[in-house]
């Protein structure tokens, strides 16, 4: 396994996995492309996890859909697991995102972004 | 604006001054047509007005400083009445708000404010403000895939807003988002790619 400050890569039969935590946004797109990069490089389905992840912004979202995209059009799948009613799952719906990739909705708590509230 | 054609250099420089107004007008109702309303092209002076004093403020100097202002204004929506699905949106708003004051202009100022039933988080930075040309293309096409970084924030706060307010230039930036104390999942209108 692969760790970073904020996301950890791991592989498991047929997918690769990349799991977030805390924090995911511009500053650390750039880290979050290159664990994306190295997913599909494996040539396998990718299961990104942002249960642990409180809160993503465009710049994450901008890779999701270049990473979709890209899986798209190998013929292999991107799913998104989210917490239930936490902010990534609530940016995933108003954007629309569905026809690129599965995005199943956990219901375990969510990393909420409203601290101590 | 009169037809007759201006025949001194006076009433030629108040005719060109009458037709950019003109042209900035029908920019302005345009954009605002085709975000359902949802975004405004004003004065820096008028979102001013709008927002009126602030409740707190915030440097937006640091990427380790974004985490702390979204957490210390979403708790203040909160302890203000703010529903749960006003905080996601606020929080989403404040999130690209401060990022692209970051990232385009090097930082700049963040103030939440209240209004009637809503609040207001404003960002103003003095960066080289955004090509006018690109916020058609944010505003008019569809989906966020074609979007950019750029787009695709200004996209997220647009849904998540019930108003935008931005003024650009080369002075800077000043984007401000409204977002109501009590929320409704209808506003939620996903985009589609």
């Amino acid at each position: 396994m692969t760790e970073t400050a904020n996301i950890a890569v791991d592989s498991d039969g047929d997918q690769v996995m990349v799991a977030g935590r805390g924090e995911l946004n511009l500053h650390t797109a750039s880290e979050f492309k290159k664990a994306l990069k190295s997913a599909l490089a494996s040539g396998k389905d990718i299961q990104i996890d942002f249960r642990n992840v409180r809160f993503i912004d465009s710049a994450i979202m901008a890779c999701l859909v270049e990473t979709g995209k890209a899986l798209k059009r190998a013929g292999r799948e991107l799913c998104v697991i989210v917490a239930r009613d936490g902010q990534p799952e609530y940016s995933l719906r108003i954007a629309g995102l569905k026809m690129l990739m599965q995005i199943v909705v956990d219901d375990g708590p969510p990393a909420h972004p409203r601290k101590g509230g | 604006m009169s037809n007759q054609l201006p025949n001194k250099p006076d009433e030629l420089h108040v005719s060109r001054i009458e037709l950019e107004a003109h042209k900035r007008e029908f920019y302005q109702r345009t954009i605002l047509a085709a975000t359902d309303g949802k975004l405004v092209i004003e004065e820096r002076d008028a979102i001013r007005a709008t927002a009126g004093s602030s409740l707190a403020d915030w440097a937006v100097d640091s990427a380790d400083g974004l985490a702390r202002i979204r957490d210390e204004a979403v708790a203040l929506a909160g302890s203000l009445g703010m529903d749960q699905l006003g905080i996601m949106r606020l929080a989403t708003c404040i999130g690209e708000a401060t990022s692209n004051a970051l990232k385009h202009a090097g930082g700049g100022k963040a103030s939440l404010h209240r209004l009637q039933d809503s609040l207001l988080f404003e960002v103003e930075d003095h960066g080289p403000g955004i090509d006018t040309l690109s916020i058609p293309h944010v505003a008019l096409s569809p989906g966020y895939s074609t979007a950019g970084t750029l787009g695709m924030g200004y996209k997220l706060m647009i849904v998540s807003a019930s108003k935008v307010y931005l003024a650009t230039g080369p002075d800077g930036t000043t984007v401000a988002c409204e977002i109501g104390l009590r929320n409704d999942e209808r506003g939620d209108r996903p985009e589609v790619i």
